[in-house]
C-alpha cells in the first residue's frame, strides 16, 4: 500500500523526473491506480478537458467516486464544493465527444469558459446540479459529434453558430485525416490501425 | 533496453513459461515478428473496430504481389468506405462515392521507418503479459506502457502461430480503452490476387498533389515544445487538386504515437478555432497571424488532449522566403 500522494500527484502533473516516474510506476498498486484515475478525471475536468470518452456506466461510477472522495485528503481540495459541481456538470455537458470554442487566449486553454459556465450553478446542491447545469455549460461550449464538426468547420468565428457548413468542410478535413493516417501508417508501427481509424471516421461523416 | 528485457522476463516467467523460455528477449522479439508478419504475410480477416463508443465491422485483406504491399480495408456496416494501399499509393473511397489519392514516393524515409521498428521507443515499457485467445486462436498478450502522460499505452494480443496482431487496445492514463481492434476471423491462405485490390467505380476523383517546394507561398511550421522522444518525421506541402489552397503538413512521432501539424492560409473571417476529440484522436485548431496574413494551424493526432494543447501553444510558423 503506497500512499505517497505527493509523488502520485507530481506524477499526474508530469512533474516527476524520469527516475521518479519509473519509481512511481514500479510502486503502483490497484488503489493507487484508482486514485490516479480519479485525479486525472478531476484535473481534466477542471482544465476543461472533460470531453474524453466515457463508458456507459461512467456517471454511476463517477458519483460513487465523488462520494468516496469526500473525505478531505491532500488533493481533496480540488474535489470539494464548486469543483465537484464542475466535474458533474462538465461530464454531463461534454457527452463523450465534444466541440469547445476557445474563447480565451491560448495561454489559458479552455479552462476559463468552463469555469465560468459552472460558476453560475455552483450554489446548487451537488446532487441536482448534474442535470441542472447541463444547459448552462452547453451554451458556453458548443457540443457536437466529432464527425459532424469534421475537425475544423471552416465557417464562423467564435460566438456564431456554424450550421450548414459541414459539407463544405469535409473534403478538406478528410484530406487532413488521410494525410495524418498515411503518415501514421508509415511511421508508427501501428500497421493498419490508422486506416481503420480513418475509415471509421469517414463512415460517420457520410452517415450524417 | 535492459530494463525492458528484465521486466519482460520477470513478468513472463511465472505467467507464461512456455512463451518466455524459448526466447531470451520476448517483448522486443515479439514486436519485431509482429511488424514483419503484418507486412509480409498474406491474410484476410474481419474485425470489430471500436472508436469513441461506436463499434463498426471491417474487413482487411493483405498481400505482397511482385514485391509490393497491397492492402484493402473495407467498412462492412453502414456506409461503404474503403482504404486501399497499392504499393506506394494510398486511395481512400469516401461514402459519397468519391475518391482521394495520396502518393508516397519519398523513398528517403525508409531508413527512418526501419530504425523505429527495430527498437522500442525509450518512453515506453514493453512487457509480455501472459496468454490470451482471440478469434479462436491462441495469442500472447503484451502491454506497452508509457512512462509519462504525453502518450497513450497499448494492450496487444499477438497470434502465436503467425505473429499477426489480432487484438489491440489503445489505453489512456486511467486504463480505459479509447480505441479497440479485435479480429473475429482470420484466414492465412486467402489466395489473394491483384484483382482483389482493384479500385471500385467512383463518381469523382481527386488527388492530394504535392506543390513545388520552392514556392514563396509555402510556410514552415516549427514546434517550440515537444514531449520527450517525439521527432519531426515527415513534411510536405500538398493540396487537393485545383480545389483549394495548399496545406503544409509536418508530422511528429515517438515511434508509436504520431501527430501532424497542418498550416494553411485562410481568409480571416472564415475561421473557427476549437478542440475536437474522438477516441484517441484529438484535433485542435488555432489562428496565427504572420506578415499580415492569417494562418490556420490544425493539430491532428493520437495524443492526450493536454499534451496536444501544450504543443499547440508553442507552435511557430514562418514563411520560407524570409530566411532562404
Amino acid at each position: 500500500m503506497n500512499r505517497d500522494y505527493e509523488a502520485l500527484s507530481a506524477f499526474l502533473d508530469g512533474e516527476t523526473s524520469e527516475l521518479e516516474t519509473r519509481r512511481v510506476l514500479r510502486d503502483l498498486d490497484q488503489a493507487d491506480i484508482a486514485t490516479l484515475g480519479r485525479w486525472q478525471l478531476a484535473s481534466d475536468t477542471l482544465r476543461g478537458h472533460a470531453s474524453r470518452e466515457v463508458p456507459p456506466a461512467f456517471n454511476a461510477r463517477l458519483s460513487a467516486a465523488l462520494a468516496a472522495e469526500s473525505k478531505p485528503a491532500k488533493r481533496a481540495g480540488m474535489m470539494s464544493g464548486f469543483a465537484r459541481v464542475a466535474v458533474a456538470a462538465s461530464v454531463a455537458a461534454a457527452t463523450v465527444i465534444g466541440w469547445q470554442y476557445w474563447s480565451v487566449p491560448a495561454g489559458n486553454g479552455a479552462a476559463a469558459p468552463t469555469m465560468a459556465a459552472n460558476d453560475g450553478v455552483a450554489p446548487a446542491p451537488t446532487g441536482s446540479a448534474t442535470i441542472g447545469a447541463t444547459p448552462v455549460a452547453a451554451e458556453q461550449r458548443l457540443t457536437r459529434p466529432f464527425g459532424e464538426t469534421s475537425l475544423v468547420a471552416q465557417s464562423a468565428r467564435q460566438g456564431e453558430r456554424a450550421t450548414g457548413t459541414v459539407n463544405t468542410a469535409q473534403p478538406r478535413v478528410n484530406a487532413m485525416l488521410l494525410r495524418h493516417s498515411e503518415f501514421t501508417a508509415r511511421h508508427s508501427s501501428q500497421g493498419m490501425m490508422p486506416y481503420a481509424r480513418l475509415v471509421s471516421m469517414d463512415a460517420r461523416n457520410g452517415a450524417r | 533496453m535492459m530494463r525492458t528485457l528484465a521486466l519482460g522476463l520477470a513478468l513472463a516467467a511465472p505467467l507464461a513459461a512456455p512463451v518466455a523460455i524459448a526466447d531470451p528477449t520476448p517483448a522486443q522479439a515479439l514486436l519485431e515478428e509482429m511488424t514483419e508478419a503484418s507486412q509480409q504475410l498474406q491474410y484476410r480477416g474481419r474485425f470489430l473496430y471500436q472508436l469513441g463508443g461506436e463499434v463498426s465491422t471491417m474487413e482487411l485483406s493483405h498481400a505482397v504481389i511482385d514485391g509490393k504491399q497491397y492492402q484493402r480495408l473495407t467498412h462492412l456496416d453502414g456506409r461503404l468506405v474503403e482504404v486501399l494501399q497499392l504499393g506506394d499509393e494510398v486511395v481512400c473511397l469516401h461514402p459519397n462515392g468519391t475518391l482521394t489519392r495520396i502518393n508516397d514516393n519519398d523513398t528517403g524515409l525508409l531508413a527512418f521507418r526501419d530504425r523505429l521498428s527495430s527498437s522500442i521507443p525509450e518512453q515506453y515499457n514493453v512487457l509480455v503479459d501472459g496468454d490470451g485467445r482471440v478469434a479462436g486462436r491462441a495469442t500472447t498478450r503484451m502491454r506497452v506502457a508509457p512512462l509519462d502522460n504525453h502518450r497513450y499505452g497499448y494492450r496487444l494480443w499477438v497470434d502465436r502461430d503467425s505473429s499477426l496482431l489480432l487484438k489491440s487496445e489503445m489505453v489512456d492514463a486511467s486504463g480505459l480503452a479509447v480505441e479497440r481492434v479485435e479480429f473475429v476471423s482470420l484466414d492465412l491462405e486467402p489466395g489473394l490476387e491483384r484483382s482483389d485490390f482493384q479500385l471500385p467505380k467512383v463518381i469523382a476523383e481527386r488527388s492530394l498533389e504535392s506543390v513545388a517546394a520552392a514556392s514563396p507561398e509555402r510556410v514552415h511550421v516549427e514546434a517550440g515544445w515537444l514531449p520527450s522522444g517525439f521527432e519531426a518525421a515527415d513534411r510536405d506541402w500538398r493540396r487537393v487538386a485545383d480545389l483549394r489552397q495548399p496545406v503544409t503538413a509536418q508530422s511528429y512521432t515517438d515511434g508509436l504515437a504520431t501527430f501532424t501539424l497542418f498550416v494553411e492560409s485562410v481568409a480571416s473571417d472564415q475561421v473557427e478555432e476549437g478542440v475536437s476529440r474522438v477516441g484517441p484522436t484529438v484535433a485542435i485548431s488555432r489562428v496565427q497571424n504572420l506578415d499580415e496574413r492569417v494562418y490556420l494551424m490544425t493539430l491532428v493526432g493520437e495524443i492526450p488532449q493536454p499534451t496536444a494543447e501544450r504543443i499547440m501553444e508553442a507552435v511557430a510558423i514562418r514563411a520560407t522566403d524570409k530566411r532562404q
